[in-house]
């Protein structure tokens, strides 16, 4: 997929021509990291591919991720003007052929403050190191604090190889270490250096740790083996880490209609899986998956069980099936999804070797612990709701400005 | 299939459709191929008396590049044929025993008058049915005191024409012009007076297409460095619809027009000029001789559209509505509207009225362009910027 996406120079330009430079353009205000699209899109047709990468990372850190795994078709391209005639400019992919083929270029400079602070920012994903480079590059001094071995967050554990080379992510990260005071892997809040402490040393915190484990499913038996949460199945699945049961040569249920759904689905299939079937309580209409995701998964052989609940895990000692139940769909407010009834008296039992949930994750208790503080800042999933690696690149940087703004309020009230 | 015979300098043209003297006519078996695919006629590239030494360079043509396409303009350094005359007259016996109907013409260049009368004996003696006379390469020719140093000068103009007319006894001869000159009615003029029967307009349009901006040699680069050449296509078309025009009102003597001839509606602009004879050489070489097929389709689509019975009732048509700046309406007021249905909300007419009008767009909410009927002076510029033409200038009415 990640080879696929790859333009020629020929293509490139071809692509970048069809751009209409569009004034105030739907594709730039929808990208969350705000990238002056029509701008990186001009300098390549006109031969300057430095020059558009330059443009990228001024408002992107993670250009290089994003390129490779931002739903451009959700994002930039669903407003390009020219789906109106004929279909949109191939943004992502464009995006692909400037951050490959643009060189080294020089970070982008900031003007240094002259109140530098120190900042502790949890959590070396996407947002957290986004929001310590700029804090960083604006002169202040942040230490970065990260549970696991290396950064890079979910997009590190969370999404397979073929999707995110992690050369591409590591030289982003590698990059934006070299800004930080200090990075500190291994380091867990509350167990290797406490909170209160971090409150005691650091004029602001930005916490970026991401969320909680996942949801779990209340249902009889669902504590038999077999059983297995999709976060930690792809975290086990993309590292390479062991603890996890095997897919292989088994019927893999999926259950969950969401982008982890999807990806736990590809993952098991990918993993030798003899099916893989997601199994989703509502129809297409209100899968939240994105279009091309679920497009994906169909393509690479995912099955769909839609309209359909489980009801129990059946096994003696490990799982051996699933009773499941269809659903009609009930709507009971204009506007809100519609609510699965399950038609009694239907339930059915499916063999299954492995049961993957894929239900959500839950907040990270590391949040509630931390609100209220007044120095502490949120962002990424931890911030809630920041689906994409884009989405948190902005949100980690958007809350460094407020960090600024909030150091400037205490400057000028003289504390 | 509609009549597209066209008559030009007293031959009928089975359809006014030619390929101009260039790389396109320098091959006997290329203009086979042409006449097969359909064109009306072949202008032989530019021949010589055995002693002239043409002397080419390599590589000879480069392209102007536009918004991600090819081919805006073409520019070349090439020379008249390398072939001289011994060998273009039989390919003349050849061509014309081959293709009877089809209109075989020569173009020729000399620097001497016997060079000229020998070229134009020579070829009439093969059954040439027309001669073209080029006083109008812009490149490596003047060097010498040929191509567009002729062009350039009535006198010589008249003194040239006047000698090839002279030895030819059965065939039209047509002087090629260059647009290389302050006023091109003057030469027209000129070749008039010399009593030949036609023009040509127009030769190559001098000019540098293209420097490389790394180690700083024009284009064409000829190993290491390069030279003024001549430029066609596309991008010339209003230079040559602008000639074409002045010749055919202030002159009045029949014309081959020439220069960025690419698609159908090219060719019935410079009918409606008052062309009566057209000479493609770019686009052929771009797309090939079927292109052809194309131009005459277009043209035979656009006269029953039209309700034209015969190319004949086209040419000039559109003379009349050309007159002096002075002359155009100043009583009248056009604005700039919108369809909405069809506008695709890109917002380009924003920024050109912006930028490059009067400050009469804005944007509504939804991204749709608000035309201020009272600052829009009417001056069309956002008409050719949006993408998907969906503004057009509209009367109204002047407030007093």
């Amino acid at each position: 997929m990640a080879e696929e996406k790859k333009l020629s120079k020929e293509a490139a330009l071809f692509e970048a021509a069809g751009c209409l430079k569009c004034h105030q353009a739907p594709c730039q205000e929808n990208c969350p990291a705000g990238i002056d699209i029509p701008g990186f899109i001009f300098k390549i047709k006109t031969g300057d591919i430095k020059g558009a990468k330059r443009v990228l990372y001024d408002k992107n850190i993670f250009s290089a991720t994003c390129a490779a795994v931002c739903p451009v078709e959700e994002l930039c391209q669903e407003n390009c003007n020219k789906n109106q005639v004929s279909r949109s400019v191939f943004i992502g992919q464009l995006q692909g052929y400037a951050v490959e083929e643009g060189g080294d270029i020089d970070y982008p400079e900031e003007e240094l403050t002259d109140d530098p602070r120190k900042i502790a920012v949890i959590g070396a994903g996407p947002a957290g190191m986004s929001g310590a480079y700029r804090l960083a590059r604006a002169g202040h001094r942040v230490d970065l604090f990260e549970a696991g071995d290396r950064p890079g967050g979910t997009p590190y554990w969370g999404i397979p190889e073929w999707r995110l080379s992690r050369e591409i992510l590591e030289k982003e990260t590698k990059e934006i270490e070299k800004h930080l005071n200090s990075v500190n892997f291994n380091t867990r809040i509350g167990v290797d250096i406490q909170v209160e402490e971090l409150l005691k040393d650091y004029d602001a915190l930005l916490v970026c740790c991401g969320l909680g484990d996942g949801a779990s499913l209340r249902i009889k038996g669902a504590e038999l083996e077999g059983t297995v949460d999709a976060v930690k199945f792809l975290k086990a699945h993309n590292t390479g880490e062991n603890g996890v049961p095997s897919p292989e040569g088994k019927v893999v249920l999926i259950i969950g209609g969401g982008n982890t759904a999807m990806d736990a689905a590809l993952a098991a299939k990918e993993a030798g899986a003899e099916r893989s079937i997601v199994v989703y309580r509502r129809s297409w209409e209100e899968m939240p998956a994105w279009k091309a995701e679920i497009r994906k998964a169909i393509d690479s052989g995912v099955e769909f069980m839609l309209q359909t609940a489980p009801v129990e895990i059946v096994g003696r000692d490990k799982v051996e099936a699933m009773k499941m139940v269809p659903t009609r769909l009930v709507r009971e407010k204009e506007g809100r999804r519609p609510r699965p009834v399950p038609l009694e008296g239907s339930e059915f039992v499916f063999p299954a070797g492995l049961i993957i949930t894929a239900l959500g994750q839950m907040e990270n208790p590391l949040v509630e612990k931390l609100q209220d503080q007044e120095q502490v800042f949120f962002a990424g999933d931890a911030a809630g709701g920041d689906a994409t690696v884009v989405q948190a690149v902005a949100g980690g940087k958007e809350a460094a400005e407020k960090i600024m703004v909030f150091f400037r309020e205490q400057k000028e009230r003289g504390v | 299939m509609t009549d597209l015979s066209l008559e030009f300098c007293g031959i009928r043209y089975p359809n006014p459709f030619v390929l101009a003297a260039a790389p396109t006519t320098d091959k006997e078996e290329m203009v086979a191929r042409a006449f097969e695919a359909g064109w009306g006629g072949a202008v032989l590239k530019t021949t010589s008396v055995e002693t002239e030494d043409v002397s080419l360079v390599y590589p000879m043509m480069t392209g102007l590049d536009y918004d991600g396409k090819r081919l805006a303009a073409l520019q070349n350094i090439d020379l008249i044929s390398h072939y001289h005359i011994d060998v273009v007259e039989k390919r003349v016996r050849a061509l014309k025993k081959e293709f009877p109907d089809r209109v075989v013409a020569a173009s020729i260049m000399g620097q001497a008058k016997e060079h000229w009368q020998e070229l134009v004996q020579r070829l009439e003696t093969a059954g040439v049915d027309l001669i073209e006379c080029s006083f109008s390469c812009p490149h490596g020719m003047p060097e010498r005191g040929m191509g567009s140093t002729i062009g350039q000068n009535p006198d010589l103009v008249e003194r040239t024409a006047r000698w090839v007319k002279e030895a030819a006894r059965r065939v039209p001869v047509v002087i090629k012009l260059t647009p290389q000159i302050a006023d091109i009615t003057v030469a027209a003029q000129a070749v008039k007076k010399s009593g030949a029967d036609g023009v040509c307009a127009i030769n190559t349009v001098k000019g540098i297409i293209g420097v490389d901006i790394h180690d700083f040699v024009p284009q064409p680069r000829v190993l290491d460095k390069s030279t003024i050449g001549g430029v066609s296509g596309l991008a010339i078309k209003p230079v040559a619809l602008r000639c074409v025009a002045e010749i055919a009102r202030d002159v009045g003597i029949p014309i081959t027009a020439s220069g960025g001839i690419t698609t159908w509606r090219d060719a019935v602009e410079f009918l409606l000029l008052g062309a009566r004879n057209l000479q493609v050489c770019t686009a052929a070489m771009q797309y090939g001789f079927e292109l052809v097929k194309d131009l005459k389709e277009g043209l035979g689509n656009y006269m029953e559209e039209m309700n034209f019975s015969s190319v004949e009732e086209i040419v000039g048509k559109a003379l009349p509505n050309l007159v002096d700046h002075n002359s155009l309406s100043r009583n009248h007021k056009v604005v700039s509207r919108v369809d909405e249905d069809r506008c695709i909300n890109c917002g380009r007419c924003y920024i050109a009225c912006n930028d490059g009008g009067h400050q009469a767009i804005t944007m509504s909410e939804d991204r749709v362009p608000q035309i201020d009927e009272e600052e829009c002076v009417g001056c069309g510029f956002c008409t050719t910027i949006c993408p998907v033409y969906c503004l057009q200038m509209e009367r109204v009415e002047e407030k007093s």
